[in-house]
């Protein structure tokens, strides 16, 4: 059985992993709906490899699913003991799986072995590796400062930020990173926290934030790098709020509708302007990310954790799109120009229907009909008027000479 | 030129003199009263002619037609649950109330205000109580809800009620299901005590039954577990109690009856306890924290209220 065609991933809380395929308009559960458990809630969906045939599915009870898209549609099942607490990332690098759990342990395994563990804190809510160089990763969560980490090196992190300054009551300020991702062009890290603020690190400049502002007044649960733009990222907040913000001026550039609930995972594609999200509301929505407008939207049924993308995305409606948009201009031009009521007129017989004409044909012939009963009408009148006007003036003039 | 029927013609063809043009006021309010009785008749002839036409054709007449409102004029909604839909029915299964449906937990209700009630808001909580079986009172004392939670868990309390107040009148209902939510933020309207319902019953202190009508949608599902696992799984049919949660366009109505067996074929309601009306503003994932909880869905105003007939729950 071949594996249904999908472009977008969506891991649920019941445990189900929904492949839907966006043009179409349809999607379906790749594991069986019978067995669906909160157990075995889906906490992290990532490509195996770059040629994006495999998905590794990290599940709450710390195991790992390989689910092979291609052909076969075969799963593997790797169990970790991975520590304490629920699981909060899985990836696998060359061969090697990196898994990180709540309790702070991060842990690097080939096979069965353990190769390498970093003790990266309590309360661990980001875990994340660097898609330039897959070497570093990066670790952060509540009252756990950002701490971006080498393979290499198990003891200590590459890089800790360092918390903000107290504020202006001279109180400290909380922790709570919530997200991270590494910029495209630049060693820059972009964090999101629980207390709504966005932070931009520099590890060569400073260990505090460069640039650090805030967004809405709820936790940002998601974030994600814009496709084109490395200035811009994609936030959600748990009260489900989307928006584009500049990291440069810290100004919301665009908000996105239509959520109901908060949202747990944003994900931008590589090449399309396009932005996936999903989260409680049990919806994944797509929307345009230069228009804001919500291009498709799929009721997935269950509370959705995590979301992939696959590269290809196919959108065979772009020059259908293309064609509005041109068409829109054209109409817009020609109001422009059209300055002349003559034109305005011109156009209107244009855009009559069939049956409209017949109508106006038919009133046309009465009007003309109507018109010569009138002209004949009017002659006699002015006969007869004429006639008596003479009378009357014969009258006056009899008048006048009395 | 012109024939005699061409005359009458053109005098039919001329509309009849608006009434509202008559100045004299007797006169406009005698022509008035008889264009509604010619009306009135019209109306009646034809609702005649309809009823004997429909006796007549027997089983072949036309169905009654079926006025148009709001409700059943509804947007397609693609949440609506199917009740064969497997994956809605585990998702159901085991959500946080699925203990209460398990049989595993009694509910044990704790009901509080806010800091400083008005008597209203006393007398609410009171009534509120004798509806629900097995709940409790707890003045606030100006403690916070966070800190009210681990209290109330520790004391095995299924559900914390709060009624919330504004200008001496009860205006808001937050109810969250422990130990791990959900909690739902209402909008509590057109509360009417039992002492200002006319001829209100007493009460007894049977369980009584539940109704809940209306709750479709994937949203309304989940409200609808909320109130049902407020009260006891069996409810004690010879106190003939009932208790009802009507839906009709997104608003709860909650109303609670004894009824009456006149004879074998009459059924009579006396209406008891109090009588109000919740509205749904957001239901947050785990417990009260309306500064870092999640919301799985808030109600916004002007962003979803796009249509009349747009309902959500």
């Amino acid at each position: 059985m071949a594996a249904p065609i999908c472009n977008v991933y969506v891991g649920a809380e019941t445990g189900l992993l929904k492949g839907i395929h966006v043009q179409k308009s349809n999607w379906t559960n790749l594991n069986s709906v019978e067995n669906a458990d909160k157990s075995k809630e889906i906490v992290s969906l990532s490509w195996s490899d770059d040629s994006e045939t495999e998905l590794c599915v990290g599940l709450k009870n710390q195991t790992a699913l390989l689910c092979n898209l291609t052909g076969s549609q075969n799963t593997n099942e790797i169990s970790f003991d991975a520590g304490e607490g629920k699981l909060r990332n899985v990836v696998k690098i060359n061969d090697k799986y990196f898994t990180s759990v709540e309790a702070g342990s991060v842990k690097c395994w080939q096979g069965d072995d353990v190769i390498a563990q970093w003790n990266a804190g309590k309360d661990l809510f980001v875990h994340r590796h660097n898609p330039k160089d897959t070497t570093q990763f990066v670790t952060g969560g509540k009252e756990n400062e950002l701490k971006l980490w080498d393979v290499e090196r198990e003891l200590t992190p590459i890089f800790t930020t360092k918390n903000v300054r107290n504020d202006w009551l001279n109180l400290r300020v909380p922790v709570w990173v919530t997200g991270v991702v590494f910029c495209r062009d630049s060693d820059r890290l972009i964090s999101c926290t629980g207390h709504h603020q966005i932070r931009v690190y520099d590890p060569k400049v400073q260990r505090r934030p460069v640039l650090d502002f805030e967004f809405d007044e709820y936790p940002i649960t998601a974030l994600c790098l814009h496709s084109s733009d490395d200035n811009l990222v994609v936030v959600g907040n748990t009260h489900g709020k989307m928006g584009t913000i500049d990291v440069r001026t810290g100004k919301v550039v665009n908000l996105f509708k239509g959520f109901a609930g908060g949202i747990r995972d944003i994900q931008c594609h590589a090449s399309e302007p396009i932005v996936a999200s999903c989260g409680l509301d049990r919806y994944l929505r797509v929307h345009d990310l230069n228009t804001r407008a919500l291009l498709h939207k799929f009721y997935l049924k269950s509370r959705l954790n995590c979301i992939v993308l696959s590269k290809n995305w196919e959108l065979k409606n772009i020059e259908d799109d293309d064609c509005k948009l041109i068409g829109g201009n054209v109409t817009v031009k020609n109001e422009l120009t059209s300055d002349g009521e003559d034109d305005v007129w011109d156009q209107l017989k244009t855009v009559s229907t069939k049956t409209k004409r017949k109508h106006q044909t038919e009133d046309l012939a009465e009007k003309k009909r109507s018109k010569i009963q009138r002209k004949e009408t009017d002659k006699k009148v002015s006969d007869s008027e004429s006639k008596t006007s003479k009378k009357q003036k014969q009258t006056k003039k009899k008048k006048i000479n009395s | 030129m012109e024939g005699p029927e061409e005359i009458e013609n053109a005098a039919l063809s001329i509309p009849k003199r608006n009434i509202s043009s008559i100045k004299n006021k007797i006169l406009r309010n005698e022509a008035y009263r008889k264009l509604k009785m010619e009306k009135r008749k019209a109306q009646m002839q034809e609702r005649k002619k309809r009823k004997q036409e429909a006796e007549e054709m027997g089983e072949k007449a036309p169905p009654k037609k079926v006025p148009k409102t709001i409700e059943n004029m509804r947007v397609f909604d693609e949440t609506m649950v199917n009740p064969q839909d497997t994956e809605v029915m585990i998702d159901e299964a085991q959500d946080e109330m699925s203990s209460y449906f398990n049989r595993e937990t009694l509910p044990k209700i704790l009901i509080t205000t806010c800091d400083r009630p008005c008597s209203r808001t006393n007398k609410f909580c009171k009534e509120l109580r004798n509806s629900i079986p097995n709940s409790e009172i707890y003045y606030r004392r100006g403690l916070d809800l966070k800190k009210i939670i681990p209290q109330a868990l520790s004391r095995d309390f299924t559900d914390l009620i709060v009624i919330n107040e504004d200008r001496k009148e009860p205006n808001g209902l937050v109810m969250s299901h422990l130990p791990d939510g959900p909690t739902a933020h209402f909008k509590l309207s057109s509360l009417r005590l039992s002492t200002e319902i006319r001829r209100a019953g007493d009460m007894s202190q049977h369980r009584p039954e539940v109704i809940l009508n209306n709750f479709n949608t994937r949203l309304g599902h989940s409200v609808g577990r909320m109130l049902a696992s407020l009260f006891h799984h069996d409810p004690q049919f010879s106190g003939r109690r009932v208790v009802t949660f009507h839906n009709q366009r997104d608003f709860i109505f909650f109303r609670h009856h004894r009824y009456v067996f006149r004879n074998s074929k009459k059924v009579g309601l006396k209406e008891l306890g109090p009588r109000f009306t919740l509205k749904l503003r957001s239901l947050q994932k785990g417990t009260f924290d309306s500064k870092f909880g999640e919301y799985e869905w808030v109600h916004k105003r002007h962003e979803m209220e796009t249509s009349r007939r747009k309902f959500f729950l």
